[in-house]
């Protein structure tokens, strides 16, 4: 065990994902308003919260409506518990736009936001009579915990089980493009070993990625499988790879094996690199970064999210590297066996 | 064995197929939406631990087999 | 190098065409298909599904025209070839010889597609650019598939392994093709579609360059 201390690092590293995974918080949000439409005269919704703290803040509460770039004050009718509060408004006669946002606001929580939440029917457009001034106390976002978003809350979690497995997948099977090209310039059994083992495990993270992103996608957009291009892009990956091991599964002799492998490894990975650079341009994604869908974008990967996350991405891809050099020396030992009689 | 896969996996599939109706909130929704999805990170979480231990039998019994084949050879 | 690349060209069309079954058999299959779509469709006046379907055909038409290309050298053949011509020489002729072939498959198919289902979505200036599209398209599927059948024929398991090895990697080849054909169709203008032309463009000299390179591994038994 000369090469112990990256193994400690590799369980060091999970330990700790597993248990950040699940410790930290998530930042206080709003999920739901009671009804959707408003009405001319008098409206009345209750305003649903997750992980806020209406009733311990009651001095503070304020809740706010957006319109444009005016907002409309509310009263506060009654704080029913923690994360419900029931407020009461007239129906502005004129408006700049007939969607509202609510906005809710504590000493504690901060400024909490609900993109949308209420459409006014047959409203006339024009400028807001009485705007009200609105204090903002403290930003939610920048507290220690995992951001809140919609639609996604506490699975935002997932970021640390399934994303990784993706970035395992990459590193393992860029280790079987480099062992074909090192077999194609020098043909010894040993690059042969590396390609074929890592692309067995390459495999294996990247169909646990896609149950996994499956059953994420199901609970968070609605749908197991959604046309966007990083799952296309990660189907196609594994198809490709699929076909390698039906490719090896096919030729009998050894030495033609590995050669016609490594080519098709080779030419795999190239097209490969390409096809998920252009996939972006085929289908509006759903995944981070891409405008207008309740993901979270580079900016929504806050402290508290990237200080689990890398350490997450490491640690996974070391357990890859594990159950890859395991089977290596298994096959390597299977090999000894076979052929060196 | 086969009898109890059969019925597990018919359970599965009425499972994920009465969620096809997306107006009405499915027994499986009601799960899994409870508590702010909590319960998707426990299944993917799951899912992964599932998927590698049975990975690393799977090896474990290519390992027996060579062995076995190790010690007759030397025998 | 350019002679013998000519030379071997012309041995490969005169082989083919001494056993035209093959060669028909082909053409056969595509004009079929094509009457099957029109069977099942009639009319089609959507730009975007006459363009996907006719991309479909050629497809399946490419996967049966090239995936038979390694598999009917007689061995006595196989090795004066190995012995007399360099593999990169070997290869590029193949490819040339395919996109030949993949030109006429892909306009027969086309000109039968018109014929059976009709030409509603073209208007008069969309016939240049489109056919410049299954120009394009007919070249990079013959370079992909040369060598992928190539790779399949090294195989013990047979001839179903073109497509199974194939189709995955023919997807982003087939994403801008279609997108392409599809933007002319729907009227999208010239100016946003030229992007998808240079993505083609390179994805195909890529692959080209890739084949030359690759293909000396493969030649050697």
């Amino acid at each position: 065990m000369k090469h112990i201390w990256w193994k400690a690092l590799c369980i060091l590293l999970l330990v700790y994902t597993l248990l950040m995974t699940f410790y930290v918080g998530l930042n206080p949000g709003l999920i739901a308003v009671s009804s959707s439409t408003v009405e001319p005269g008098y409206n009345e919704f209750t305003l649903v919260g997750y992980n806020t703290t209406f009733e311990s803040n009651k001095e503070s509460i304020q809740v706010f409506l957006r319109s444009d770039s005016s907002f409309i004050c509310t009263e506060i009718l009654e704080i029913e518990d923690e994360d419900k509060v029931k407020f009461g408004f007239i129906s502005p006669a004129n408006l700049p736009t007939p969607s509202l946002d609510i906005y809710c606001n504590n000493n504690n929580d901060g400024t909490l936001f609900l993109a949308n939440a209420l459409f006014v029917e047959g409203y006339t457009a024009g400028p807001l009579e009485n705007s009200c001034e609105v204090k903002v106390e403290k930003d939610a976002q920048t507290a220690f915990g995992y951001p809140f978003q919609p639609r996604i809350f506490e699975s935002i979690r997932n970021l640390m089980l399934h994303v990784p497995m993706w970035f395992t997948m990459f590193v393992i099977l860029f280790i079987s493009f480099v062992s074909s090209i090192r077999y194609l310039s020098k043909p010894k059994i040993e690059w042969d070993l590396r390609a074929e083992t890592s692309v067995n495990v390459g495999l294996v993270f990247a169909i646990l990625g896609l149950i996994t992103g499956s059953i994420w996608a199901r609970f968070a957009w609605g749908a197991w499988w959604v046309n966007d291009p990083q799952l296309n892009g990660a189907l196609v990956t594994t198809l490709i790879y699929v076909g390698y091991v039906v490719l090896r599964a096919g030729i009998n002799d050894d030495m033609k094996r590995a050669r016609v492998a490594a080519v098709f490894n080779i030419f795999a990975y190239v097209i490969l690199f390409i096809l998920l650079m252009i996939l972006p341009r085929f289908s509006e994604g759903l995944h981070p970064g891409k405008g207008g869908n309740p993901g979270f974008n580079t900016y929504d990967l806050n402290s508290s999210l990237r200080a689990v996350f890398y350490p997450a991405v490491l640690g996974w891809i070391l357990l890859g590297y594990w159950i890859y050099h395991l089977r290596l020396r298994m096959n390597r030992v299977r090999h000894k066996l076979y052929y060196d009689e | 064995m086969m009898n109890k896969i059969k019925f597990l996996l018919a359970s599965l599939l009425s499972l994920v197929f009465s969620t096809a109706n997306a107006t009405e909130i499915s027994v499986l929704e009601e799960t899994f939406f409870q508590s702010g999805k909590i319960y998707v990170v426990v299944a993917v979480c799951l899912v992964i631990l599932i998927g590698i231990f049975v990975y690393l039998f799977r090896t474990e019994r290519t390992l027996k087999a060579l062995e076995k084949e190790v010690y007759e050879k030397t025998k | 190098m350019l002679q013998r690349v000519l030379y071997l060209i012309r041995h490969e069309a005169r082989m083919e065409f001494r056993q035209q079954h093959t060669l028909i058999g082909i053409a056969l299959f595509a004009l079929s298909t094509v009457y099957l779509c029109y069977q099942a469709f009639q009319k089609i006046d959507q730009g975007n599904v006459w363009s996907s379907l006719l991309w479909i055909i050629i497809l399946f038409t490419a996967f049966s025209a090239i995936g038979k290309s390694f598999q009917q050298q007689n061995k006595g053949l196989r090795l004066y070839l190995f012995w007399n011509v360099a593999p990169g020489e070997f290869i590029l002729a193949k490819v040339l010889y395919n996109m030949l072939l993949m030109l006429s498959l892909g306009f027969l198919s086309f000109g039968a597609f018109i014929l059976f289902l009709g030409s509603a979505p073209f208007e008069s200036e969309m016939w240049g650019p489109y056919m410049l599209g299954i120009v394009l398209g007919s070249i990079g599927f013959a370079s992909l598939l040369t060598l992928i059948s190539g790779i399949a024929a090294q195989s013990d398991s047979g001839v179903g392994l073109t497509a199974v090895l194939g189709i995955p990697i023919v997807i982003p080849l087939i994403l801008l093709l279609n997108k392409y054909n599809s933007n002319i169709l729907t009227n999208v203008p010239f100016s946003e579609n030229v992007e998808n032309l240079a993505f083609l463009g390179v994805l195909t000299l890529g692959i080209l360059g890739l084949s030359y390179l690759l293909f000396p591994y493969l030649w050697r038994d």
